[in-house]
């Protein structure tokens, strides 16, 4: 009932970023509410203990007795150690909530990117950009939360507290009080709009910085061969220089609130202690009174002081919120994607497609073939003829402008991925090997593929040498801090990979190149022999890969040239 | 990770922190004495308005008493401008500091292949990013150290000469510094811990992203990211515990003041009868002691972020082993006359070999072509070549003078290379073809486009040289593109040797023929070691060497 009375609130946020930030609070309340009360519990043990000591000085002069005296000092030891642990629970929860909140947010962040965006819009990200996506704004959201965003409620209580003191002490001076306080929030809340803006363009500049840095680190093997590993490191300098121009400001402008507050204060005083001296010449005001308004506004500088450095945080979290709620707002999780492929073999069709890329050139122009469940196309053409377009219009990772492609009389772009994933195997250019055993390379972390499946298919590959080489076998490590491979050997292990994968269509996109030429033709014949009564279509520039296909088809600059049955 | 040299990580980061503060001087001095400004001005607005008040009470209505609301509002306004100015100084702190370390890191990375291969992209970049911003806040920090000792020792005077049982909380500190130890050790633990765990997430979400591909389309994405949930779990586990250590440390010795103010109170509180109570002391001391307990609270602080620093400059010097990248080394290489391979070949760690031993030699204008099975190690060849792998066994001579231990010599502009997958930056294709490189006119570039059959007016590449091209392995380009592409960029460099690794693999036999052709006539003089498969090639080599697979 709580959470819905809260899900109606968050409605009225006209920021999305808050609105998504509020959610996640939600499901956190009651470690939320736990951690500020324990912060309450402290702030409180930090006020108690200069009160004992007020009475125990005050006991003393008086002259009580020693018992009292001992009660006190017990006390404030009580309030003291009491107080400790209590300022370390507050944090120590403070850290737990807002980490499960940032976490959270990177989960869905990730997942919203890698799940819902089109994988060939992924696969042009720099590596570094998405982990500043990602990573970068998850944790400053957790980093100001922790720090700033419980102690924030407490720093901005004291504040009005004091102010309101103040304005109670020297009625007289409220208008003026009033008025300034009023310009300052006018003030401060501009420049906290503006900063906001400014530290999300810094977050994307970071994330250009960071894509920079990853690309670098992929290429560095070809920059070192050319000797050009000074100018990356140079163009880094450049980039650096640049972040700390816009950055700077941001950062800046985040802070000034605490100057401006100063300013603030300093009017304060100036108005006070004018109004109060000229009062005091007609009696109106006591000493006791103008001591005291000097004591709270120096009361005011320790909340200030905090303030200011949560104000700045808090503008982070803003941006990266709206970020956030960007990226929510790009990559709808809704997909249109449903349709269920029956069980075996399908057809796969061309129905006169024509396709390009981003309004480019037309890659596509009018291709129509068909073939049957269970049999064997081979499509070759040169290098840029538009193979693996089709590749990527089969796979439903883009689709035809013009026409339709289907598998199973389904448009290819339609079959939910999860259908698509049972049924059809890929082995394209970009497998890739993952850090991990050998073993979830080759079954991609599915359980239900035993060792002996993996032998049998690396036999066939005439590559159980590969394996039976390695110190571990099949629990040798791969990838980053691990076993390397040449990108021959890789392209044996994922074709090894896709045939251990029950499949009704098999897809392969130029698998091969890497392959020496007795190695290509038992692939050639390890595909026939395992996909008997499956359709398989290969994609090939080199004839011979493709000897067992039951169809050819020659492309030349998105149409077909020719078209062979073999007999 | 191993570390190659003694590493001891107080020391080298307490050698680090000097130097650092050294090289940005007055930046980090005029940082430290504004902020003195900014925390001595309260001070001295407080004993003015003091004075104000006493006068006040006089009744002396004069010019001076305002002159004194004047100068006491002028401090103020001073204060709010310094305090602007002191921010400022502390970001430049914290930015060049870590900034410096961002580039002195991934400059010596980039000179050590062997680091990039056992580290990873996305650990990388999580340490380039958090471990040099831990450093610089550390480094910001210290710019208090010195007037916090200064205030902390006058209170330690003062508390020495008010009473003997006032120094009780001073004795306190003194067991302080033992208990601090335990704490220290577990930060650095924990810290340790956190970063781990945080590159590690860095590692999985890049690994993630390049092999989405087979991730979305085996349906494994979802494993993959309840994988990364438990792993998001965990890190949370270890970073509040070193949270926890961490506040336990920056409060310890604020806590043994409050607890040595409370036996403080008790003694008095028990002696009240046989010692007469001083309430002017009292107050003293509380005043004092209160005092105290913030700057033990400062030093306890950096304390814990020294810890934290220690693991953070540790990661960094991990991925940093060399100072920055040599590349001058090779310049003094006379222009080719014959290049003498003698027996090459690279031993594995168990005592095999990588690749049969190869011997050659090669003079301009010849090519040698290297084929041989999956696995031969023909990569490996010309990666121990070009001296890149330590484990080198056999020598290199350049027109007769040895080049063996050299890792810098074969290098442009005697030798240029073309890797088999070669990456590419985002940017446009004649970015990536350049390099920042401003001798190449249009017309070269153009002519190389040419020679490798990269046609820069077809439907291929429709903006020619100004072709947007992707990060990585270049999203859009085809694999015949991308190869024909390195050879571009390889071409398109002055060099003695070019040496290519399996870049016709992904090519049809019209193009790959013509692109020979042409980069042949091109450069007559020039001198070739390809690594490939294509027959047409290998007919026209020069003399081909073949591999067999090495007994490991």
């Amino acid at each position: 009932m709580i959470s819905a009375y809260f899900n109606k609130f968050s409605k009225s946020f006209k920021d999305e970023g808050l609105n998504i930030l509020w959610i996640e609070l939600i499901k956190v309340k009651w470690k939320a509410v736990g951690s500020l009360v324990i912060l309450g519990l402290s702030i409180l043990a930090g006020i108690a203990g200069p009160a004992i000591v007020q009475k125990f000085i005050d006991s003393a002069i008086l002259g009580v007795g020693s018992n009292e005296l001992v009660f006190f000092a017990y006390a404030y030891a009580a309030v003291a150690i009491f107080g400790g642990l209590a300022r370390v629970a507050s944090t120590a929860m403070a850290v737990d909530t807002s980490w499960q909140i940032a976490d959270s947010l990177r989960f869905q962040l990730f997942h919203r990117f890698t799940v819902n965006s089109p994988v060939l819009e992924i696969e042009k990200r720099p590596i570094g950009e998405v982990l500043e996506l990602v990573e970068g704004n998850a944790d400053t959201i957790g980093r100001s939360i922790s720090e700033s965003g419980f102690r924030l409620i407490g720093n901005i209580a004291s504040t009005i507290g004091v102010l309101v003191i103040i304005f109670m002490k020297l009625p007289q001076t409220g208008i003026s009080i009033s008025i300034l306080i009023f310009l300052s929030f006018l003030v401060i809340n501009k420049l906290g709009r503006a900063s906001v803006v400014l530290w999300k363009n810094v977050r994307h500049q970071k994330a250009d910085f960071f894509g920079f840095i990853g690309d670098i680190l992929a290429a560095r093997n070809d920059l070192y061969a050319l000797n050009e590993l000074n100018w990356a490191v140079d163009r880094t300098k450049v980039l650096v220089e640049d972040l700390y121009q816009k950055e700077g400001r941001a950062y800046i402008l985040a802070r000034a609130f605490w100057p401006i507050m100063q300013l603030v204060v300093a009017l304060m005083f100036g108005i006070c202690f004018t109004y109060a001296l000229q009062e005091l010449q007609f009696g109106a005001v006591t000493i006791g009174t103008i001591s005291a308004i000097y004591l709270y506004l120096d009361l005011l500088q320790k909340p200030l002081e905090e303030l200011a450095s949560q104000a700045g945080n808090l503008q982070q979290l803003r941006a990266a919120m709206s970020i956030v709620a960007k990226t929510f707002s790009d990559f709808v999780g809704e997909s249109s994607a449903t349709a269920i492929l029956p069980e075996g073999s399908p057809a796969v069709k061309f129905e006169n497609v024509h396709f390009s890329y981003n309004q480019g050139p037309a890659v596509l122009k009018g291709l129509s073939f068909s073939i049957k469940p269970g049999s064997k196309l081979g499509i070759i053409g040169r290098t840029g003829s538009g193979k693996s377009t089709i590749m990527n219009l089969i796979c439903g990772l883009v689709t035809p402008n013009q026409g339709r492609v289907t598998i199973g009389d389904i448009d290819a772009a339609k079959i939910s991925p999860s259908s698509f994933a049972k049924n059809i195997a890929v082995l394209s250019q970009r497998s890739h090997l993952f850090s991990s055993s050998l073993r979830d390379n080759l079954t991609l972390f599915s359980t239900e593929i035993n060792d002996d499946q993996i032998w049998v298919v690396m036999a066939k590959l005439d590559a159980t040498a590969l394996i039976k080489d390695l110190p571990d076998g099949l629990d040798t490590f791969v990838g980053v801090g691990g076993r390397k491979f040449s990108e021959g050997e890789k392209q044996i292990l994922m074709a090894a990979r896709t045939m251990l994968k029950p499949f009704g269509l098999l897809l392969i996109d130029e698998a091969t190149s890497y392959m020496d030429e007795v190695l290509e033709k038992k692939w050639a014949k390890l595909i026939r022999t395992a996909s008997e009564g499956r359709t398989v279509i290969m994609i090939e520039h080199r004839k011979w890969a493709i000897a067992e296909a039951d169809t050819i088809i020659v492309l030349e600059e998105g149409r077909i040239v020719e078209q062979r049955e073999r007999n | 990770m191993k570390l190659k040299t003694d590493f001891n990580p107080s020391l080298q980061l307490r050698q680090f922190l000097i130097s650092e503060a050294l090289r940005i001087k007055s930046t980090y001095f005029t940082s430290m004495f504004s902020w003195i400004v900014v925390y001595t001005l309260p001070l001295i607005v407080g004993s003015l308005t003091a004075s104000l008040i006493a006068k006040a009470t006089g009744k002396s209505q004069s010019t001076e008493l305002w002159s004194l609301l004047v100068l006491i509002f002028i401090l103020l306004i001073i204060r709010s401008v310094v305090l602007l100015f002191s921010l400022s100084y502390t970001y430049k702190i914290i930015f060049k500091s870590s900034s410096y370390l961002k580039i002195k890191t991934f400059a010596g990375l980039l000179n050590s292949a062997e680091t990039l291969e056992q580290t990873g992209t996305g650990e990388v970049i999580n340490r380039l990013r958090d471990d040099t911003d831990e450093i610089g806040g550390l480094l910001e920090w210290t710019t208090d150290l010195i007037y916090r000792t200064v205030l902390t020792i006058g209170a330690v005077f003062v508390l020495f000469k008010t009473d003997l049982i006032m120094t009780v909380p001073l004795l306190l500190l003194l067991v302080g510094f033992f208990i601090s130890t335990y704490f220290k050790k577990k930060i650095s633990f924990f810290q340790f811990e956190t970063r781990t765990q945080q590159g590690k997430i860095g590692e999985m979400i890049a690994d993630s992203l390049q092999g989405i591909r087979d991730l979305r389309l085996t349906g494994s994405i979802e494993n993959k990211m309840a994988q990364m949930t438990l792993k998001f779990g965990d890190r949370r586990n270890v970073l509040i515990r070193q949270q926890i250590f961490t506040d336990l440390l920056s409060d310890l010795f604020r806590n043994l003041i409050l607890i040595g103010t409370s036996i403080v109170l008790l003694t008095i509180g028990l002696r009240i009868h046989s010692s007469p109570f001083d309430p002017g002391k009292l107050i003293l001391f509380l005043t004092y002691s209160t005092w105290l307990a913030q700057q033990m609270y400062f030093f306890g602080k950096i304390l814990a972020r020294f810890q934290r620093g220690k693991v953070s400059f540790t990661r960094l010097h991990e991925l940093s082993v060399e100072d920055s990248p040599s590349s001058t080394a090779n310049l003094k290489l006379s222009p080719l006359s014959e290049l003498v391979v003698e027996n090459l070949t690279t031993l594995n760690p168990s005592g095999g070999i990588l690749n049969e031993p190869v011997s050659f030699s090669l003079v301009p204008g010849k090519m040698i072509a290297i084929t041989g099975e999956v696995g031969s190690g023909k990569s490996t060849f010309l990666k121990t070549l070009l001296g890149q792998n330590p484990a080198a066994l056999g020598r290199i001579f350049w027109n007769g003078r040895e080049i063996t231990s050299d890792p810098n010599c074969l290098r442009s502009p005697r030798v240029a290379l073309a890797r088999q997958s070669a990456r590419f930056l985002r940017g446009t294709l004649e970015e990536n073809i350049t390099l920042g490189k401003a001798t190449l006119t249009q017309d070269q570039l153009l002519q190389v486009m040419k020679d490798v059959q990269l046609e820069t007016n077809s439907d291929e590449l429709p903006n020619g040289l100004k072709t947007m091209l992707d990060s990585g392995a270049g999203g859009q380009l085809s694999g015949g593109q991308r190869q024909r592409l390195a050879l571009a960029r390889m071409f398109s460099r002055q060099a003695d040797i070019f040496i290519v690794d399996d870049c016709d693999s992904s090519l049809d036999r019209t193009t790959a023929q013509l692109a020979w052709k042409a980069m042949r006539s091109s450069q007559p003089n020039a001198a070739w070691i390809v690594v490939s498969q294509n027959p047409d090639l290998l007919a026209s080599a020069d003399q081909i060497i073949i591999l067999n697979r090495a007994i490991k």
